[in-house]
């Protein structure tokens, strides 16, 4: 057995695996791995195995038993986020990719299936530095987003229409049977950056594609529903989602296909910079 | 159909007014809600301030927007409901 640590902002956490799933784990949890043991750990996770499963104990609680290393990761992927959102706080957790250049962070918000990871991929893709997967954390006294770099799950056959568009030079991307892909990008960020631009991407086919600029007004009901549920008064999230919003440049993207979505992100990004 | 005497209208106590970049919206601390006014809804909120009836504040709409009366009144019918529905407004009988 070995025991590997997870150090994201406000969470660590430990766990121990038997030595045949290390190199999985390690390659998986790569950007997150600290080199000692840290001095605080807020949960400790083990897997055992188990006949041919795996199971996963949480604090020497059992959780679950999965058939296999990926469908495990992807579980301890979902629990640390359910974890991370518990121990930020008053920090603002968005459903969300994030990506940063220079000293300012660009976060894709969105409802599901509207282009949130594959706006994100597009990005990494395009040479920013990667920030966030899933959830994005916000700090809204500082506005800064803190890094909470997962691997990123695209379908696969997206991947592919991207891959014979524009060679992938910034990560590695992995398939998983015909559905799945998996990216690990290759610039990650592991300091705070400040959040500048939130973008909501929207994809149709019929789309003529366009960049439209939003006010906190327009979009702070959807906003609040891309938000994980908080750790403080209802109230309290909607000032600081206030608060956030308006302090960022708020822009949707009508993209139809992958062409279109890259030359609005050079639009929007070059202007900014 | 809302009557167009004798009821006034008035902000709920329970409601806080929250600005959001230049729009305002209103926060409702029972239903843990928040709602972002339109320009009409907010000229109607802003109307609200002291106790009004359907028909002051018809008037009052009349005076800033240059649109047809009955338009006007359906978007005062509708923007009444909504804030009733909502309880962000209060009702009462005759002043």
């Amino acid at each position: 057995m070995k025991t590997l640590y997870l150090e994201f902002h406000k969470l660590i956490v430990s766990l121990t695996v038997p030595d045949k799933l290390v190199e999985d784990i390690q390659e998986e949890f790569s950007s997150v791995l600290g080199s000692s043991r840290p001095l605080v750990i807020h949960h400790a996770y083990t897997v055992h195995l188990e006949g041919k499963g795996l199971s996963l104990f949480k604090d020497k609680t059992h959780l679950k038993i999965f058939s296999n290393v990926f469908e495990l990761i992807f579980a301890f992927e979902e629990e640390i986020e359910n974890v991370l959102v518990k121990n930020i706080g008053a920090w603002v957790a968005f459903h969300a990719g994030c990506v940063a250049k220079g000293d300012s962070a660009y976060m894709v918000a969105g409802n599901p299936d509207t282009g949130k990871t594959t706006t994100t991929f597009q990005m990494l893709e395009m040479g920013f530095d990667f920030l966030c997967e899933e959830v994005t954390p916000v700090d809204p006294e500082t506005g800064k987003v803190y890094p909470f770099p997962q691997v990123l799950t695209l379908s696969r056959p997206y991947t592919e229409e991207s891959f014979s568009l524009f060679p992938v030079r910034e990560g590695v991307l992995s398939y998983y049977g015909p559905e799945i892909s998996r990216y690990v990008p290759g610039r990650i960020r592991k300091k705070a950056a400040k959040l500048k631009t939130i973008i909501f991407p929207s994809y149709n086919p019929a789309f003529e594609p366009r960049v439209e600029e939003l006010s906190p007004g327009d979009i702070l009901t959807d906003l609040l529903h891309y938000c994980f549920p908080p750790n403080v008064k209802e109230e309290v999230l909607y000032d600081n989602v206030i608060r956030i919003s308006e302090n960022c440049r708020l822009l949707r993207i009508q993209t139809c296909g992958i062409k279109s979505t890259r030359e609005l992100l050079v639009e929007i990004t070059s202007a900014n910079s | 159909m809302i009557s167009s005497d004798k009821k006034y209208y008035i902000r709920s106590e329970k409601v806080t007014e929250k600005k959001v970049g230049t729009d305002i919206a209103l926060y409702v601390e029972d239903h843990r809600s928040i709602h972002v006014l339109n320009p009409t809804a907010r000229f109607i909120w802003e109307c609200l301030k002291d106790p009004m009836s359907f028909d002051e504040i018809l008037f009052m709409m009349s005076e800033v927007f240059d649109v047809e009366t009955a338009t006007l009144r359906n978007d005062l019918e509708e923007t009444l409901v909504l804030f009733e529905e909502k309880n962000l407004v209060e009702t009462r009988g005759g002043r």
